[in-house]
């Protein structure tokens, strides 16, 4: 009918029977127009806002539902063990009962959560707010709080959930170290993972919170050891309450490494070091008015046919229980103290010394296979040497030797011999004929790490012209390499310096006829079923083509150092030598300003070595006094021989 | 032209054909607004549907689905009765009706409190809130007085009288308290006085006084923070302070994830592990955006536009002064309601507990909106002059 007229904005159609005067007409049309246009505005506005929302943000709003309701939580992976050679765990895990937090489940909530939890552990809030600051999970990880709580805290957070929106009570993996500090540098300590190396490790599924090995063979080995992290995806309701399992991927073990370190051998290498050091430090200093500071300490025991490091031990040690669940910042401040001498260095590997007499073999066996000497080339000690340039600066023996051969050269540590091997090193390389000391120095491996699979590892020094050169590039007056640059060399002084691990591989490398297998710690990669998974192959570095008369030679001379007219003669004195010969030799080695540095390096059996030994004591003292002492103790230990009661100091070199 | 339209008046000689057949006989097909009928019907249906979405995790599921299907039958009753009898002779009983409404809500007043407010009238099957029947004897009885002025009220007497009738109900709402159903009294009456004929001078001066009233108590510091908490918490038990933005927070969630279709009817997090707060009353419609994304949510708006509409229209077209107020009463107050709701859940709107007709759970607001449809659908009806 009249549908179409009365669809439209009309006021009063024509059937309607009420009426008013026209102006109250005109008044109500306009009335009516403003609720029409209210209830217009309204339903664009509310049309508007939706379609912001769901098509414009919806993304965003979907994934902040998700985020809501879905829990992720890792389950951490237990990390490989670490085993002694024998199958003797050294490192193991434990559940340990503690609290965390996921600080974006907090919320709001934190500041009343974080005091809450303060009162609880009677931690500081501030303590507790740097940990979750200081964390840079991207909120969902569970940041540690506090490890081994009591278990009634655990009870206590499980009862009063409502109080605790985010935290975490339960238990998790942790290390657990029984023997303390035992080979603590080789195992070496957990911490967060930096954002550095998060950076550089996060293509191999590394996250931001992970722990990691940060030396050590936890730092070498990380990859293997910390296993997958396994998750657990939850979804919870608004209360937090957990409704049902999404996706659970269960954490792979991390997988066991059985290092070529022997427990026992260790145990008694750090303590033999540790007599070493407290002899030193009773030890008056003839130069000084002090006695000997011994700053530090390292030995090294390994076998010279497989590269196996079966003992590494460094001075000062440090407890790895301490770093359990995150150092606490007082016992890093201690850590990390000068007054405590850095107990964190692995001081086998990260000491540069001068080698002192210890490096002889090297211009020996040098010069022996140049031709230039033999063994038993003549020389004159009259304590002093003055040939050619030397006439103005006279160079001296540590003593007086007389006439001597380069054999007891070796024996005695004779400095002119070695002076007068250097100098023609020096004149010879000057003519350019045969191959400078540097060289052969480089050929026994020093100068660059050895490649042990340790990290932090240094290079040492190995002078050379170019070397020289480039290190004083701002001081052209200091650039000229002198005579004395390859005499100071060949007695293992000047500008070389050697990791105590370094020598003991050059040592190493004699024994074993010139064939230098690298150094190394790990022995094999176990699984969980104790399956071996991977196993370190030797790997031969170099062969020197020495000669083997050379070698047997230079061995026969160092078998004479704990013996007779030895530097170590008084310190083995009663060692069954006859039964394990011993082929070592001391070393003292100076830096200006500084108390001597007291090494020793041997290997035996001589006829068919079987174990490397190196001994470094810094600022501890001559070669024969302390360090060799040590070395001694260890070979008794090694071979099962009877213990000196009282190890007498040799003195001299 | 005027076949089939019966008389207001009984016949005698229809009494004794059936009561359905007789109620049809009531209803021309030709003249009942079939498009308002539908949206009411689709709403309501719609409401049954998401209110059984939202509330099956509770035990038991189909509790309040059950009740809601009751409160619709009862409502789609109630509304085929209220167009059954000529609206316009409800003018004559406009002040017992809301003489009732008030007495009403005096007892309510004496009701044990339910979570801190005496809302309800505790009987057998459930609970009605005076309230909810207030705001129609309200838009009667103001209708009514609109009506009798022949919708010119210039004297500041009878805008003061009006301000009167609607000050009182609301005071009590206030009391009880419901700060929502308050609000909707007071728009109510601003938009029946604004097509009632008040002067617009009159309708400033009373947008300033309470624009003063609100800045004065709240942004002069005359309430300090807490008291203000404190009020908030008085007038609307139902808004836990502390987590209000959150339950905003998780409704904006829950619209915005729906995105274009929704996650599908019964499914979606947040309604089903309660993130959405009172997801069954004043929160319905995040569950419509979650569910039913931004189609389902257009549809509702597009249903809600339309029952507006038709409303807008009826009261247009109405035959007299009383027609006219009446619809746009109840069409002001359906406005306000959806708007106030769905903006809150949207973020737009503050949180006032204001439920959103036919949608969210409830007997009373159910019935009631059912009756002014019913009502609505009388005034379309009878436009036309009656020939008898």
């Amino acid at each position: 009918m009249r549908i179409a007229k009365r669809a439209g904005l009309k006021l009063r159609p024509a059937e309607t029977t009420y009426s008013r005067p026209d102006s109250s007409e005109e008044n109500l049309r306009r009335r009516v127009a403003i609720l029409g246009i209210i209830i217009v505005t309204a339903f664009v506005v509310l049309f508007a806002r939706l379609w912001f929302m769901q098509i414009v943000s919806g993304n965003d709003y979907r994934k902040r539902a998700e985020g809501n309701s879905i829990r992720e939580i890792s389950l951490e992976a237990p990390r490989g063990r670490i085993l002694d050679r024998n199958g003797q765990v050294i490192v193991k895990n434990r559940n340990a009962p503690t609290i965390s937090v996921v600080p974006a489940e907090m919320g709001d909530e934190r500041k009343a959560v974080v005091s809450r939890l303060s009162r609880l552990l009677g931690m500081g809030v501030d303590e507790i707010n740097q940990k979750i600051d200081k964390s840079q999970s991207p909120n969902q990880r569970a940041v540690l709080i506090r490890n081994d709580v009591g278990e009634d805290d655990i009870t206590y957070v499980s009862e009063h959930r409502q109080e605790f929106p985010g935290v975490i009570a339960g238990t998790r993996p942790v290390r657990d170290y029984p023997y303390a500090s035992l080979a603590a540098h080789v195992i070496g300590y957990l911490g967060e993972i930096s954002p550095e190396a998060l950076e550089e490790k996060k293509s191999k599924g590394y996250e931001a919170g992970d722990e990691i090995g940060l030396s050590g063979i936890e730092n070498t080995y990380d990859e293997e050891l910390r296993g997958r992290v396994g998750s657990l995806r939850l979804e919870v309701d608004a209360q937090g309450n957990s409704i049902r399992e999404i996706s659970r991927r269960e954490p792979a073990a991390g997988v066991s490494v059985r290092t070529t370190i022997d427990k026992n051998v260790q145990e008694l290498v750090e303590a033999s070091l540790d007599m070493g050091v407290q002899m030193a430090r009773a030890r008056q200093d003839a130069e000084s008015p002090k006695p000997y500071q011994a700053t530090g300490a390292s030995a090294v025991v390994m076998d010279p046919k497989t590269g196996e490091v079966i003992a590494m031990a460094s001075y000062p040690s440090y407890d790895l229980n301490s770093f359990v669940g995150g150092i606490s910042e007082k016992m890093w401040q201690e850590l990390i103290a000068p007054a405590n001498l850095y107990p964190l260095n692995n001081r086998a590997i990260m000491s540069e010394i001068p080698p002192g007499s210890t490096f002889k073999v090297v211009p020996a066996l040098a010069a022996l296979t140049e031709g230039t000497f033999d063994i038993h080339s003549p020389f004159d000690c009259n304590h002093v040497f003055t040939t050619g340039e030397f006439k103005d600066y006279p160079k001296t023996c540590w003593s007086t030797h007389h006439h001597l051969d380069l054999f007891n050269g070796i024996i005695q540590s004779c400095d002119v011999v070695f002076y007068n091997i250097g100098y023609n090193f020096y004149n010879r390389q000057k003519d350019i004929q045969g191959r400078p000391l540097w060289e052969y120095a480089r050929d026994f491996q020093l100068g660059k790490a050895t490649g042990i699979d340790l990290t932090s590892e240094m290079n040492g020094r190995i002078p050379s012209p170019e070397w020289k050169k480039e290190f004083n590039k701002k001081n052209p007056d200091f650039q000229v390499w002198y005579p004395g640059d390859t005499v100071n060399m060949a007695i293992g002084q000047g500008d070389i310096l050697t990791t105590p691990l370094q020598m003991a591989y050059v040592y190493a490398g004699i024994a074993n006829g010139g064939k230098f297998v690298r150094p190394h710690v790990m022995k094999t990669l176990e699984d969980v079923d104790g399956e071996v998974v991977n196993e370190a192959e030797p790997e031969v570095a170099t062969e020197l083509d020495m000669g083997p008369e050379h070698l047997a030679q230079v061995t026969q001379a160092l078998t004479g150092v704990v013996q007779g007219k030895g530097t170590a003669a008084a310190t083995f004195e009663g060692f069954p030598v006859n039964q394990v010969p011993v082929a070592g030799k001391t070393g003292t080695s100076e830096i200006m300003g500084k108390q001597p540095t007291a090494w020793f390096c041997c290997f035996a059996p001589a006829n068919d070595p079987k174990y490397v030994v190196a001994v470094a004591i810094e600022q501890g003292g001559h070669g024969g006094e302390s360090a060799a002492p040590v070395a001694r103790r260890i070979l008794e230990g090694l071979f099962d021989l009877p213990a000196q009661g009282e190890i007498r100091p040799s003195t001299g070199d | 032209m005027m076949n089939g339209r019966t008389s207001t008046e009984f016949s005698p000689g229809l009494v004794r054909q059936s009561l359905p057949r007789e109620l049809l006989k009531r209803f021309p097909s030709r003249s009942v607004d079939k498009l308002l009928l539908f949206s009411a019907l689709a709403l309501g249906v719609f409401g049954v549907l998401m209110i059984f979405s939202a509330t099956r995790a509770d035990n038991p599921a189909t509790y309040y689905l059950k009740r809601q299907l009751l409160f619709l039958i009862v409502g789609v009753v109630v509304m085929f009765l209220a167009a059954s009898f000529d609206y316009r002779k409800m003018m004559p009983y406009s002040r017992i009706i809301y003489a009732i409404s008030i007495g009403l809500l005096l007892v309510v007043m004496v009701t044990p409190a339910r979570g801190g407010a005496h809302r309800w009238l505790p009987l057998p099957f459930f609970d009605p809130q005076p309230s909810e029947f207030a705001k129609i004897a309200v838009i009667i009885m103001l209708a009514t007085f609109f009506a009798d002025r022949h919708m010119e009220i210039g004297s500041n007497r009878e805008f003061l009288q009006a301000l009167g009738i609607a000050g009182i109900p609301m005071f009590l709402i206030f009391l009880e308290p419901d700060l929502g159903v308050t609000l909707s009294v007071f728009v109510i009456l601003l938009g029946m006085l604004l097509i009632g004929g008040a002067r617009l001078r009159q309708l400033a001066v009373l947008a300033a006084g309470t624009a003063v009233a609100v800045v004065a108590a709240l942004g002069l510091h005359l309430l300090k923070s807490y008291q203000v908490t404190r009020l908030l918490v008085f007038i609307n038990p139902d808004m836990d302070p502390l987590h209000a933005g959150y339950n905003l927070m998780q409704s904006k969630i829950a619209i915005g994830s729906g995105q274009l279709v929704g996650r599908g009817l019964f499914r979606g997090t947040q309604t089903n592990l309660k993130f959405i707060p009172a997801h069954h009353t004043d929160f319905i419609f995040s569950v419509v955006g979650e569910q039913l994304g931004f189609i389902g949510g257009t549809v509702l708006l597009a249903l809600f536009a339309l029952l507006l509409w038709r409303s807008f229209k009826i009261a247009l077209t109405a035959r007299d002064p009383f027609g006219t107020m009446l619809a746009v009463g109840i069409l002001v107050m359906f406005l306000f309601q959806i708007v106030v709701n769905v903006g809150m859940t949207m973020g737009i709107m503050p949180v006032t507990g204001i439920t959103l007709p036919f949608m969210s759970y409830g007997g009373s607001s159910l019935i009631v909106n059912f009756f002014c449809v019913g009502l609505l659908l009388n005034i379309g009806m009878r436009r036309f002059p009656q020939g008898t």
